[in-house]
This record gives C-alpha cells, sequence and structure tokens, in this order.
C-alpha cells in the first residue's frame, strides 16, 4: 500500500513539473490565452493575457472578461458574449479595438469550448494585431494619399494639356540630341504634320540648324525672342520667334529643353511690306529718297572695300512739265512708270534707280572702271529713254538731261558732295541743250 | 516554533492547514463557524472543497508550479479572494498564505478572513 502511494505521489510530481513547464511555455507566446466559464468568469489565463489587460494575476482570475475586457468596433463598445458562448471560428476575421492605458489595440480571437465533466470551459485565444492593423492602415491611407494624389496629378496634367492644346504658339519639347519627345497640335497643325508624327523625330526636320540653338539654350539656360525660320512638311518656309528653355531632373542634369515659338510669317511679310512702302516709291516702285540715302553710303563703302569706282548719275525728264499740263497728271504718272521701268532695263543688276520725285531721278551706277564705263551708260540710258519709251501706241520722243559724278574710288567724298557734284552736272546738260550727259568736272578737270 | 505552530494556535481567525498533495489536515473552531465544516468532515478532502470551482485550474497550477519550483508568488501577502463554505455560498475574503517544510515536505497554512468581518475589525 505505501509502494502504491509512492508510485502515485510520483505520477503527481511528474505531472506538476509537466503542468508548470506548460504553463511557463504559454506564458512566454505572443497570443493571450484565457479560460472561462460559460458566465465569462477568468478561470485561467496566461502571462500574455495578463500584461494585455495590465492587471496582477490573482486579480484577473475569478474576475469577469467582459468587464476586464472592454472591446470596441469603430469606436462603440460592444457585447461579445454571444461570441464568447457560441464559439469564434478562425474563419471569422473579426477585429476589435481595445483601449488599454490610453494605447488603443486591436484584437483578433478565436474561442473553443471544452466541456469536461458536464462543465463547459470557454479557451480564448486573443492574438494583437495591432502592428499589422497600424501598417495596414497607413498602407490605406497612404493609398488613399496616393490615389488622391494621382487624381490630382490626372487633373494637373488635364488642365496643363488644355492649355498647351489651346496655346496658338508652337510648343516643343526635346532630348539633348534635339529628339521631339512632345509637341502640341499647334505646332503640327502650322507646320502641317500629325502630333505623333513629329513625335522621336529630330529637330532637324524643322529648323534648319538646330544644334547650334539647343547648345545655346543649353549653355545660357534659357533664350527669348529669337528669330528663326521653321519648315513646314510642304517646304513651306515659316518665320518664328522662338524662345527656349532648360528641364533639369531631380540629380540637376538636362532633363529636356522647351521651346515655344510664334508663327509671325505675316508680321513679318507686314513689317516687309511697311519697309517696302517706306523705302519705295508708290507709283513707280523704284527706291526711293529715304533709301537713296543709305544706299548711297552703303555703294560709297562698297567701293572703298571692292576698289571699283562709281557714278551718281542725276537725271531729269525734258519737258516733263508739258506732258502734265497736256495731257493730265494720270498720263504724267503712268508716264513715268513707263519711264521707270526704262530706267530698270536699262541698268545692270547691280546698280540702283531711285525716284527722287518729279520727273528726277538718281541712278547709282556701281564697279566701273573708268568713266568712259559710266558715259556707255549713260549713251544707253538716254538712247532707251528715245527709242524705247512707247506710250499708249504713240511713240512720245522722251529725252532727259543727266549730270554724272564719276567717283575716284582712291578720293574720299561725301555723300552731300556726290549729290551736289551730280546735280551741278545735270543743270549743265540742261544748260548745254538737254538730252544729253555731262560729266562733273572741278576746275580744270579733263574727265573722258 | 515555525508558522504552521502559529497558524494552530490562532482563535481569532479561520485557519485551514494542508499538505503537501493539497489535502487538508487541520482547520480551527472560527474556519468551522465560517465555512460550516467539522474538522472531522473536512479532514483529508481537497483544499479545493473551500475554493470556488472557476478557481480551481488556478489553484492546481499555482499549486503544482510551486511544489515544481519552490518559487511562491503568491504567499505570505493578503489576497483577495472568494471562498466556498459547505453550504455552496460564496463569499469575498482576505487570504493570507503560508508554506513550511516540514520533515522534508511542504505543508501549507491559510488565515482566511470574511471581507465583511475585515472591515467590522477595521472599524472598532
Amino acid at each position: 500500500m505505501r509502494r502504491f502511494i509512492m508510485q502515485v505521489n510520483e505520477l503527481i510530481d511528474q505531472l506538476r513539473n509537466t503542468l508548470s513547464k506548460m504553463e511557463l511555455a504559454l506564458g512566454t507566446i505572443d497570443e493571450a490565452i484565457v479560460w472561462t466559464n460559460q458566465d465569462g468568469v477568468i478561470e485561467w489565463c496566461n502571462k500574455t493575457f495578463d500584461n494585455l489587460v495590465a492587471h496582477a494575476h490573482i486579480e484577473i482570475l475569478g474576475s469577469n472578461i467582459f468587464d476586464l475586457l472592454l472591446l470596441k468596433k469603430e469606436g462603440q463598445t460592444i457585447s461579445w458574449k454571444n461570441q464568447l458562448v457560441q464559439g469564434v471560428d478562425d474563419a471569422v476575421n473579426n477585429i476589435y479595438e481595445y483601449e488599454n492605458n490610453n494605447q488603443k489595440l486591436f484584437l483578433k480571437f478565436k474561442t473553443r469550448p471544452l466541456v469536461l465533466h458536464n462543465r463547459t470551459t470557454i479557451i480564448t485565444v486573443f492574438r494583437n494585431v495591432t502592428k499589422e492593423q497600424l501598417y495596414l492602415q497607413d498602407i490605406l491611407k497612404k493609398d488613399k494619399l496616393l490615389k488622391e494624389q494621382t487624381e490630382l496629378l490626372a487633373k494637373e496634367k488635364t488642365f496643363l494639356d488644355n492649355i498647351i492644346g489651346s496655346m496658338s504658339n508652337m510648343l516643343f519639347v526635346v532630348n539633348n540630341d534635339g529628339t521631339i519627345k512632345s509637341v502640341n497640335k499647334a505646332a503640327a497643325l502650322m507646320l502641317g504634320y500629325k502630333q505623333e508624327e513629329l513625335i522621336g523625330k529630330s529637330l532637324k526636320v524643322i529648323l534648319a540648324e538646330p544644334n547650334s540653338i539647343l547648345h545655346e539654350i543649353i549653355s545660357s539656360k534659357s533664350i527669348a525672342n529669337r528669330e528663326m525660320v521653321c519648315k513646314t512638311k510642304k517646304g513651306q518656309i515659316k518665320q518664328t520667334l522662338l524662345s527656349g528653355s532648360v528641364m533639369y531632373d531631380s540629380d540637376g542634369n538636362v532633363s529636356a529643353i522647351v521651346t515655344i515659338a510664334q508663327d509671325i510669317t505675316e508680321r513679318k511679310e507686314l513689317e516687309n511690306r511697311l519697309l517696302y512702302l517706306s523705302t519705295h516709291d508708290s507709283l513707280t516702285n523704284l527706291p526711293n529718297r529715304a533709301y537713296f540715302e543709305e544706299a548711297l553710303k552703303a555703294a560709297l563703302h562698297r567701293s572703298a572695300r571692292t576698289k571699283k569706282n562709281l557714278a551718281l548719275f542725276y537725271m531729269d525728264l525734258d519737258h516733263f512739265k508739258i506732258i502734265n499740263d497736256t495731257l493730265g497728271h494720270s498720263t504724267g504718272d503712268a508716264f513715268l512708270v513707263k519711264v521707270a521701268s526704262c530706267i530698270q532695263n536699262s541698268l545692270r543688276k547691280d546698280d540702283i534707280a531711285v525716284r527722287l520725285g518729279g520727273d528726277e531721278f538718281a541712278l547709282i551706277i556701281n564697279g566701273l572702271n573708268t568713266p568712259q564705263d559710266a558715259a556707255l551708260i549713260a549713251e544707253k540710258l538716254l538712247r532707251n529713254l528715245r527709242n524705247s519709251c512707247s506710250f499708249h501706241e504713240q511713240h512720245l520722243n522722251v529725252t532727259a538731261s543727266l549730270g554724272i559724278a564719276f567717283h575716284d574710288h582712291a578720293k574720299e567724298i561725301s555723300p552731300s558732295d556726290l549729290r551736289k557734284n551730280a546735280d551741278i552736272a545735270m543743270y549743265k546738260a540742261k544748260a548745254a541743250g538737254r538730252n544729253n550727259y555731262q560729266f562733273y568736272r572741278e576746275q580744270g578737270e579733263n574727265i573722258l | 516554533m515555525g508558522i504552521i505552530n502559529d497558524l494552530k494556535q490562532e482563535k481569532n481567525f479561520a485557519v485551514v492547514i494542508a499538505d503537501h498533495n493539497g489535502l487538508i489536515t487541520y482547520v480551527n473552531a472560527h474556519f468551522e463557524t465560517i465555512f460550516k465544516w467539522t474538522l472531522a468532515e473536512i479532514q483529508g478532502k481537497p483544499i479545493n472543497i473551500i475554493i470556488p470551482p472557476p478557481l480551481h485550474d488556478a489553484h492546481n497550477l499555482g499549486f503544482s508550479r510551486f511544489l515544481s519550483t519552490e518559487t511562491p508568488t503568491l504567499l505570505n501577502k493578503p489576497l483577495n479572494l472568494n471562498a466556498l463554505k459547505k453550504t455552496g455560498e460564496e463569499f469575498k475574503s482576505i487570504h493570507t498564505i503560508f508554506a513550511e517544510k516540514l520533515e522534508g515536505e511542504w505543508v501549507f497554512g491559510a488565515k482566511i478572513i470574511p471581507l465583511d468581518e475585515a472591515i467590522h475589525n477595521a472599524s472598532q
């Protein structure tokens, strides 16, 4: 009997050792384990549960779990007795909030009923999923933020696209090497391309020498209002006013070059037209006095530079007043147009004929060697006027008095002196009976 | 003499003594009055008889842990625990549990004061 008792005691000791190890082991795991009766009275819990509810173990024992562990859902305290009694499966993925010491935790739990000797014990395992939940919330928050930012960016992109699309100026975005990355509608429309046709092409298809302008933009970071010529798909030339700037990436490297070009073809044409009108006689289309002043200065410079002589002719039509008085001013004007045409036909390509006003003309004759060359041209001019000017199917005997101021490139003379000399020579021709030419001569000078 | 012997001399509070197997070996008269058990009736019964069933597992585990490790966690300090009378009535009480090794075996003794009695004594 005594031996039997000793054996039983030995078995009990072994069981106690095992129980102690189990209890210790259960206290080290992350899950909080508690077992209660069906009313929620706590019969035992592991150390993790003690820590979860932040109470001493002995205080927890015998307490009601529903008083100790106030679970919430979306901030509202809930009754979870039914879940405890009926059992919660692993598959149920409910997450509850629990506040302890002002710290908000997220818990999941599962329960298992254990019936022994007609008594039900409910074993509940709580898992603290706060880290995962906060991480998930953070991810969701970031995801939401990302979506909002994406939407915002999409809106901004649409807004920018609309601005770029509604721009009347051409926009090109190109790489360092001049490859076109993006163009707007206006650019495609003005140059006669489809937008996609230009993407990936070199800027060379549009600009004559893109490399130099790109290099200039990169080196100076931006340029503004540079007049450039663009070529359309059909080869037409467009005058443009080009501005450009450099875009940098986050590392400070050039990521793209943005150029905006304004089509100024019409403006340039208008400017040219205005320039033409301000420098040409509207009746004969010959250059006018304003043009003549500049042209004479340029001719003198050219003469000095090329070491070629020049001559300035002053020409006055003989008796033009009679035509005006007898045939009327409109006929006189038509006559002047005819004379202008005749003069132009008598001159070489480099020579310039100018209507100074009324029936007075000036001719700048470039590239002469000797006064004889000037004399030959003068003779030809007078001859052509006499012979070739027919008017209203009637031949009019047109004559003119021509004064020639010959300029030796080796000598210096002001434009005004040269004009004065030509004028003196012209009056000399009139005095000599008209229909002739006379050279201006210094006293005792023998020109021919 | 040791604490167990001192407890046996106690007359003002309920005292219960159990052996290393958790079997009751002694209760005093005050205990008999409160718990409605006589010494003859309760002697040799497991100590769980005066512990409400919800605390049985906790008691068994704690008891086993102490005997295995001999490291006390709840000894020598007053604990608020429910106790169970023979009538099945539970009441709140202050337990102070002591342990002493006698002839190589652990002997446990507890002084139990019903909470209302403790409050009454304190107010005197």
